[in-house]
């Protein structure tokens, strides 16, 4: 076979050609499938919050196991759900009685989160009578590779998890990305996100809020203690992974308190 | 060396299968197997981004330096698999998360660049692509195979359809009855797996490694 010999600048230039035309075809690429992306990841993202409320199954499906297309879950999320905000006295706005815009405010603050602004989002989802039924907030924070985003929905009560779904994250496959799995999201059912003391008491005011995540079982590390009604068992090998989740839930758990402890008296009258 | 099209296919994907025979590719072989739909997703990928990048490569070959043909080959493949990236998450969002970094993961598929490397820059642009789709349809029938052998006796299902009737399994009620193996589940099963399917290709071709 015979070599043809190139000068450096022939060589450079075959580069550059390459690179140009490749990186050209990909931006008109990314360009021309931006919105059916961003639709996907919009129905994504409300399907994950259905299922983290138990409206939806793990697998997406409605309770009573038919399957709920995309028009569907879309319909399901705007009958039910409402975004709202709540500043740090807990009081509850929509968007207009704020005066904020409403997507500007999820472009400007959906990477870095809701939790530390004077108005947080939170989403409420109606229930039959004047107390709602369910209260789902956004959670962010930071895995072993880069930020993670999910949703914790609370029941009525304020304090007792219905479900979290992890929405977007780029964890190990197999490790890490297991928080993405029904199996060990399900723990999460019927947990409390106000940690309880010793004595089986919750401190409304001042209580740790988020999860314990231990290192193995639960059984095996809490046992019955009331602090167990608040812990989940860790995946092996993904320890940074759960030390992320456990710090997300925490961190945007928190700022919350004033507006779930409302909730929680308004719903115990 | 001429070949007709059509020996030049079928020769990829039987006799000179990429995996069983090459041995090439087993990486994402391992990973993405647990279930059909996700093995068959990864395998019309592969086949679009092996047959392309073949051909683009075998276009480019009278102009391409030797120095920096596998940067070349590698830009060509990258864009193809992000294409393929791209795509699924516009249509298929939920197996684009469900495949997560094994899409990407293609661009180092040691098969698509083997390809290119030992055939696409020698011959004609068609030829080029029917071996490049030859070795990749080769690979995704492996694929589906040790993809049904997972789902089936992991899960009891098929493509997300419960082949395994229900009154089959154990129950508190009935101990002993029917449980899915759940080493099917892990990836060291595709390794039994590939293995038995390497040893019955080698009884087949009668190469003996020893």
């Amino acid at each position: 076979m015979h070599e043809k010999s190139y000068t450096n600048s022939q060589i450079v230039r075959f580069v550059v050609i390459i690179c140009l035309s490749c990186a050209l075809i990909l931006s008109l690429l990314a360009q021309g499938l931006e919105k059916p992306q961003k639709r996907a990841q919009e129905v994504y993202q409300a399907k994950q919050m259905l299922i983290a409320a138990r409206l939806l199954t793990p697998r997406g499906n409605f309770p009573d196991g038919s399957r709920a297309s995309e028009s569907e879950i879309l319909d399901l999320f705007t009958a039910r759900v409402t975004p709202h905000l709540t500043n740090d006295k807990g009081d509850l706005f929509t968007f207009e009685e704020a005066g904020i815009n409403e997507t500007e405010y999820r472009q400007a603050h959906s990477k870095t989160g809701f939790a530390r602004l004077p108005y947080k989002l939170i989403y409420i989802i109606s229930g039959d009578g004047e107390i709602p039924y369910a209260y789902v907030i956004p959670i962010n924070g930071y895995g072993l590779w880069d930020a993670i985003y999910g949703y914790l929905a609370l029941s009525s009560n304020a304090d007792t998890v219905l479900g979290t779904t992890w929405y977007d994250q780029k964890e190990t496959p197999g490790l890490g990305a297991e928080i993405g799995s029904a199996e060990w999201q399900e723990q999460f059912y019927n947990k409390v996100i106000f940690q309880k003391n010793e004595d089986g008491e919750t401190n409304f005011q001042k209580a740790p809020m988020g999860f314990n995540i231990v290192k193995t079982t639960v059984a095996a590390e809490i046992g019955d203690r009331p602090i167990a009604e608040s812990s989940i068992d860790g995946v092996t090998g993904a320890s940074a992974t759960m030390k992320g989740v456990a710090e997300a839930y925490q961190n945007s758990l928190t700022p919350y308190r004033p507006f779930l402890i409302k909730a929680h008296e308004k719903e115990a009258q | 060396m001429k070949k007709p099209l059509k020996s030049l296919f079928y020769e990829q994907v039987f006799a000179n299968n990429q995996i069983l025979v090459a041995i090439l590719g087993i990486c994402s072989a391992l990973a993405v197997t647990i279930r059909v739909n996700v093995a068959i997703t990864m395998g019309l990928s592969v086949i679009f981004v092996t047959s392309f990048s073949c051909a683009f490569v075998s276009i480019i070959r009278n102009k391409t330096p030797d120095s920096v043909r596998m940067i070349a080959q590698l830009a060509i493949i990258s864009l193809f698999v992000i294409t393929v990236d791209q795509f699924l998450k516009a249509f298929f969002f939920e197996m684009s998360i469900t495949l997560s970094v094994f899409v990407g993961l293609i661009i180092t598929n040691c098969l698509v660049m083997g390809r290119c490397e030992s055939q696409a820059r020698h011959i004609r642009p068609l030829p080029a692509f029917v071996d490049g789709a030859g070795a990749a349809t080769g690979y995704a029938i492996v694929l589906l195979g040790v993809g049904l052998i997972r789902e089936f006796m992991g899960f009891g299902s098929i493509a997300g359809f419960s082949i395994i009737p229900d009154s089959w399994y154990a129950s508190p009620a009935h101990p002993d009855a029917y449980i899915n193996n759940n080493l099917m589940a892990l990836a060291p099963s595709a390794f039994f797996i590939l293995g038995l399917f390497i040893w019955v290709a080698n009884l087949y071709t009668g190469k003996d490694e020893s």
